[in-house]
């Protein structure tokens, strides 16, 4: 019964299926199957078919991010049952990823968060225009392994660098991973502000983010 | 014509359909209450409005207007009968060095500011590059010193923020006294943020300058697939509603005020998300934006010699000309980035600008059509040749043998004397030209001693 299940629920994260995913999942914790199984032989195995197929150019980008999402819903009706269970869920790395101060410029940073989250990495996503000391926060709180900053004009770039410098103030840097990336920026600006990843699109942010956290 | 007409008038009206029920975000307080005060239904930042206050917008944006230039000779006209503005290459921070691409210097920009000044062909530039080396709470005004300085042509200052607003404001008083702005005198680009969305800076600024009667060039670059639907037409109702937006907040501050309706709207990659600028689709949309503005009988700013290549080849060759030349044969009004662009408006390259420059000029050529009277007809000429006889010793051919010293930057040469020439392609070419051309750059000295002297107090001080 269960590896039926798990199957609708890989194939959910497949089609994009946003709702099915969730209600596979409910679906799962109502008949007794631990969530850890529900997340690992279920979701999870639809994710990474959805990374490979986009990996050899059969699934293109809203497929990936449709993927993303069907995965994040049902991750967040397992997450109680999770939590419940003491359950660490397996992830690649826990990233942190936001637009910074004074840009509202969104799309960019979001392709790379679902494809970050269609990659194995726990992401959350802090939106656009955001402050330094929101960011400092959430690295506080969720301790990430890489923090993603997104500039989309050369005016809120120096930004990037502000929040680089607020992470090593608040004792933070030596333990978080910093990318940065949008239009304006590049390699040398990364290596300036004293980033350790830059990435031109969202495809070598991955490969980029794995290689910082040590992940294959 | 790229929309039938019944399809132009849906377009249109799914664009009032989309302000009515979805409505724009418009983050500046001011700006919100303005359009509520005009009947506006505003919640939060969510602002909705009917067809009523896009036809009253309507009834007062002028079809054209005239720019002041430094001196009348300079003046430029927008609109109706109007030759094409064309503006060079604007805001990429990026520049191409050999084949390497890297952050824009103060150096590169006099470069590009003196590749601007010396063209027949652009009317308009402004930061072609950013001088990145400059301190960012610098960049304005030393931008701004190194344009007035360089050239005499129309000057387009960054206004992204209200400090640029500022800068821009304060040196237009120094350079043509406190009352500057009687007449439209600014070039700028306002951008919207799609999906939907002006900015609180955008709006500020749009009012700010509206009120000081400047012209509004409200610019929407919308991407297919990730910030509006990946289908044109679905695309295009997303640009007309932001630009809709734009001329009723334009109107409402200040009603009469020159409003350019601006869209650089293409389709994204669905394989890397990227936006595509030198697609098929966007040649498409660009002559569809003119058609749209044009038809509620406002100028337009669209298309320029755009592309997603890196580096000026055969893709930059292509996609740049089709994409100007889609425009250019509507009459559209106002054309930025019309040479010096790569990478999909990423980067400025010099070499690009020259190869940009010669294409405008042969466009320019093809456009004027063929002129027949007594002299180009030349009858005489035929009827002195005669059957098999050659026209290269009549004084006629004499007499009109420069005429077609055009577009000298191609290759006319055959194939054994190019080769003996040392087999440049045009991009080689073009940069043995940008050499050829910084070497007998010389700068305008127009501005009085005063005038230079507050300049370099104000920008460099």
């Amino acid at each position: 019964m269960g590896a039926e299940l798990y199957e609708q629920m890989k194939q959910s994260v497949i089609d994009g299926e946003v709702e099915l995913a969730e209600e596979l999942a409910q679906k799962g914790l109502d008949e007794g199957l631990p969530a850890v199984d529900i997340l690992d032989l279920g979701y999870v195995k639809g994710i990474e078919e959805v990374g490979d197929l986009f990996g050899r150019g059969e699934f293109f980008l809203p497929e990936l991010v449709q993927g993303a999402e069907a995965m994040k819903a049902a991750v967040a009706v397992l997450q109680p049952a999770l939590d419940a269970a003491g359950a660490k869920r397996s992830s690649a790395g826990i990233a942190v990823a936001g637009t910074v101060a004074g840009d509202i410029h969104e799309i960019g940073k979001t392709i790379v968060c679902s494809m970050l989250s269609a990659a194995g990495f726990t992401v959350t996503d802090v939106g656009c225009d955001v402050p330094v000391e929101t960011f400092i926060a959430k690295c506080k709180e969720l301790s990430p392994d890489l923090l993603l900053l997104s500039a989309l004009l050369t005016t809120t770039m120096p930004n990037q660098q502000k929040t680089i410098e607020a992470l090593k103030a608040a004792g933070l840097r030596e333990t978080t991973k910093v990318m940065i990336g949008g239009a304006p920026t590049t390699r040398a600006w990364a290596d300036e502000i004293g980033a350790d990843g830059y990435a031109e699109d969202a495809i070598e942010a991955v490969s980029v983010a794995k290689g910082l956290v040590g992940a294959s | 014509m790229t929309l039938a007409e019944t399809d132009r008038q849906r377009v249109h009206d799914a664009a009032l359909w989309v302000l009515e029920h979805v409505g724009c975000a418009v983050l500046d307080p001011e700006a919100a209450a303005l359009l509520a005060a005009h009947g506006a239904a505003v919640d939060g930042q969510r602002v909705r409005f009917g067809e009523e206050l896009v036809a009253r917008a309507l009834q007062t944006a002028p079809a054209g207007y005239t720019v002041a230039g430094r001196r009348p000779e300079l003046d430029l006209r927008v609109g109706p009968g109007a030759p094409a503005v064309l503006g060079a290459a604007s805001g990429p921070a990026l520049v191409l060095d050999g084949g390497a691409q890297r952050h824009g210097t103060l150096a590169d920009l006099r470069t590009a500011i003196a590749l601007a000044h010396l063209s027949p062909n652009i009317d308009v530039h402004g930061f072609s590059v950013e001088p990145t080396d400059v301190p960012e709470d610098r960049r304005a005004a030393v931008g701004a010193h190194a344009h007035l300085v360089g050239s005499d042509k129309g000057f387009r200052p960054n206004v992204s923020t209200l400090a640029e607003l500022q800068v821009a404001t304060d040196v237009c008083e120094i350079v043509y006294g406190a009352a500057w702005h009687e007449r439209p005198r600014l070039w700028t680009i306002i951008n919207s943020t799609s999906p939907l969305q002006v900015s609180a800076d955008a709006a500020q600024v749009l009012m700010r300058l509206a009120r000081l009667g400047q012209p509004i060039c409200f610019a929407v670059c919308a991407m297919g697939g990730t910030t509006a639907p990946l289908t044109p037409a679905g695309l295009l109702v997303v640009q007309h509603a932001e630009l809709l937006c734009g001329l009723v907040l334009t109107q409402l501050a200040r009603p009469g005020c020159p409003f350019l309706y601006g869209g650089t709207s293409s389709v994204s990659s669905m394989q890397t998300g990227a936006l595509m600028m030198g697609a098929p689709e966007y040649w498409a949309l660009m002559g569809a934006t003119v058609q749209l503005g044009h038809s509620m009988g406002l100028p337009v700013r669209a298309g320029g010699s755009v592309t997603d290549a890196h580096v000026p080849d055969a893709q930059a060759g292509i996609e740049s000309a089709l994409g100007l030349k889609t425009v250019l044969d509507l009459d559209v009004d106002f054309v930025l980035h019309a040479a010096g662009i790569l990478s999909s408006f990423n980067c400025y390259s010099p070499v690009k600008f020259t190869i940009d420059d010669a294409l405008i000029g042969a466009l320019r050529v093809a456009r004027a059509g063929i002129i027949v009277d007594d002299e180009s007809l030349a009858l005489d000429v035929t009827a002195a040749v005669g059957p098999g006889g050659s026209a290269l010793g009549q004084p006629h051919t004499r007499r009109h043998a420069r005429d077609a010293l055009r577009g000298t930057l191609m290759n006319r040469a055959p194939f054994q004397t190019w080769l003996t020439l040392g087999g440049h392609d045009v991009a080689e070419t073009a940069a043995a030209r940008v050499d050829e051309a910084l070497r007998a750059y010389t700068p305008p000295d127009d501005l009085d001693s005063v005038t230079r002297r507050q300049l370099d107090e104000y920008c460099l001080g």
